[in-house]
C-alpha cells in the first residue's frame, strides 16, 4: 500500500515540484500552503510523513492542541 | 674739625644726593651727586629757591608746603619719605626717592633732602613688568593654541565616532542584505533544481543525449550557487556572533566513513579518497555541523586543486591529549607569498586561475574550528601539494 506524505510549503513552485517528484515516486500527496491548513489536514488524515517548511512550523498557533512535534532539521 | 672734614667728604662722595635749604625753601647746599642728577653746577642753584628743581605743580605749591608745615607740624614727606619726580636744567623729569630730615643747626631749623635715583630700579621694574606681560601673554597665546587644540581633537574625536557608527549601520545593513538576498536567493534555486530532476525523470529514456547534458550542467550550476550562497549564510552567521557550537558526543570513525562516500562521489576521474583512523577510541566531543562543514570544505578543496588521477589523503586520529584531523592532496599548492593570507575572508591564491571559488571556505573552515577549541595549519608546496591539519585538544 502507498505511503501518505504530507507536504506543507508557502512557495508554490518548490509545493508542486515536490508534489509531482513524490507522486512520480508513487506516494499519496496531500498538501497545504500554511501551517494552520497543514495541522488541520494532518489531523483528519493522519499521513505517515509530514515534510514540512520549518518556518511554518514555528508560525503553527500554539493553541492547536495536536500530537504533531516539529523536529528541527539541525537536531 | 677734623670730624668736620669727615661729615664733608661723606657728603661729597654719597652716592645719594644731598640739598639742604633754610626755613624760607632756599638751598643752602648741594652736593655733587645732587647736581650731577638735576644737571646743575652748584653756583647755579645755591641761594635759589627748591622749587626751581621741581615739576609742576610742586613748583608753585612748594612754598606753601613749607609754610604748612611751619605752621601746623603736620608732616607729609618729612621724617617719612616718599615718591616723588624732580625737574633737570635742561626740562627733562624724572623720579626718585625723598626723604626730608629736619635740622636744628646753629639755633636755626634747616631740612636736608636725600634723594636717592629710582630711576634704574623704575626701570627694572617696568622691564620686569613688561616680561609679566610678555609672559602672561605668551601664557594666553599657548592657551589658546593649546585649546584650539583640544577643540581639533575633539572634533577628530566626533568624527570618528561618528563614522564608527556609520561603520556599524553599514554592516548591519550588509549583514541584513547578504542574510536576506541568502535566502530569498534560495528559494527559486531549489525550485530550479526540482524542475530539473522532474525534466529528467519525464525525459527518461533519453533520446536526445544533449538533454542529459544540459541537465548536468544546470545541476552542476544550481548546486555551486547554493554552496555560495551556503557560505555567505555560514560567515554572515559567525559574523554576527549567531554561530554557537553544539558539543555532543560522536562517532568520529562512522562520522568520517560517511564524509569519504559522499566527497567520494564528488571526485574527479580517478580521483580516490583513502581514509585511515589511528587509535583505538572514536568517540569525540564536537560540534557535528561545524566538524563536517570544516572536513567537506577540505576534501572539496583537495579535489578542485589537484588534478585527475591523484590519491587525497584524508586521516584521524584520536590519542590521550587530542583529536588529529588531516586532509591531503598533490595538488598545485599554495604560493609561500599568499600562505600568510590564506585564512581571510574573500582571500584566494594566486595560483588558483580559472577554478571557481569565493575565497570564503578556508576562513569559515577555521573559524568553525576556532569556535570547537581547536586549531587549523596546513603545510603547502606548489606544484606538490597541501596537507592541512586540525588539531582538537581532548578534555
Amino acid at each position: 500500500m502507498s505511503k501518505k506524505v504530507l507536504i506543507i510549503e508557502d512557495n508554490d513552485d518548490i509545493r508542486e515540484n515536490v508534489i509531482e517528484i513524490l507522486e512520480l515516486a508513487g506516494y499519496i500527496v496531500a498538501s497545504a500552503s500554511n501551517g494552520k491548513a497543514g495541522v488541520e489536514l494532518a489531523l483528519r488524515d493522519i499521513p505517515d510523513v509530514i515534510l514540512c517548511d520549518i518556518i511554518h512550523a514555528i508560525q503553527t498557533p500554539r493553541n492547536h492542541s495536536c500530537a504533531i512535534h516539529f523536529f528541527n532539521s539541525q537536531s | 674739625m677734623e670730624n668736620g672734614a669727615l661729615l664733608i667728604a661723606i657728603i661729597e662722595n654719597a652716592i645719594d644726593g644731598i640739598i639742604t635749604i633754610d626755613e624760607g625753601g632756599r638751598i643752602e647746599s648741594i652736593n655733587p651727586a645732587a647736581c650731577k642728577l638735576f644737571e646743575y653746577a652748584p653756583a647755579e642753584v645755591i641761594g635759589k629757591n627748591v622749587s626751581i628743581l621741581m615739576p609742576p605743580p610742586d613748583k608753585e605749591q612748594h612754598d606753601e608746603y613749607l609754610h604748612r608745615y611751619q605752621q601746623t607740624g603736620h608732616a607729609h614727606i618729612i621724617g617719612i619719605g616718599r615718591d616723588v619726580v624732580g625737574l633737570k636744567k635742561d626740562g627733562t623729569q624724572f623720579p626718585f626717592r625723598l626723604g626730608i630730615s629736619e635740622v636744628q643747626f646753629s639755633g636755626r631749623k634747616i631740612y636736608a633732602g636725600f634723594i636717592h635715583d629710582i630711576n634704574h630700579q623704575r626701570e627694572a621694574e617696568e622691564r620686569l613688568k613688561e616680561h609679566a606681560v610678555h609672559l602672561e601673554e605668551q601664557v594666553a597665546e599657548r592657551t589658546q593654541s593649546l585649546n584650539a587644540t583640544v577643540a581639533a581633537l575633539q572634533i577628530a574625536k566626533e568624527e570618528v565616532s561618528l563614522s564608527l557608527e556609520k561603520e556599524k549601520e553599514l554592516g548591519l545593513l550588509k549583514s541584513r542584505f547578504v542574510s536576506i538576498a541568502s535566502h530569498e536567493f534560495r528559494t527559486p534555486l531549489t525550485s530550479v533544481q526540482l524542475s530539473v530532476s522532474l525534466i529528467e525523470k519525464y525525459a527518461e529514456p533519453f533520446s536526445n543525449a544533449n538533454i542529459i547534458k544540459h541537465v548536468g550542467k544546470i545541476k552542476h550550476a544550481v548546486g555551486n550557487l547554493t554552496s555560495i550562497l551556503n557560505d555567505f549564510l555560514s560567515l554572515e552567521k559567525l559574523e554576527s556572533g549567531k554561530q554557537e557550537p553544539a558539543l555532543h558526543d560522536f562517532d568520529l570513525v562512522k562520522f568520517s566513513e560517511t564524509i569519504t562516500e559522499e566527497m567520494q562521489v564528488l571526485a574527479k576521474q580517478n580521483q580516490n579518497i583513502i581514509y585511515h583512523h589511528t587509535g583505538t577510541k572514536s568517540t569525540v566531543r564536537l560540534d557535528h555541523n561545524l566538524l563536517k562543514n570544516c572536513i567537506i570544505n577540505l576534501i572539496n578543496n583537495a579535489i578542485k586543486y589537484s588534478g585527475e588521477n591523484t590519491f587525497i589523503g584524508f586521516t584521524t586520529e584520536i590519542n590521550g591529549r587530542e583529536c588529529i584531523i588531516t586532509v591531503s592532496d598533490n595538488g598545485i599548492g599554495i604560493p609561500d607569498a599568499d600562505q600568510r593570507h590564506l585564512f581571510e575572508a574573500f582571500f584566494r591564491a594566486h595560483n588558483t586561475g580559472t577554478i571557481p571559488g569565493t575565497g570564503l571556505g578556508l576562513n569559515i573552515v577555521a573559524r568553525y574550528t576556532n569556535l570547537m577549541n581547536g586549531k587549523i595549519e596546513f603545510k603547502s608546496e606548489v606544484n606538490k601539494g597541501t596537507l592541512f591539519t586540525i588539531t582538537f585538544p581532548m578534555t
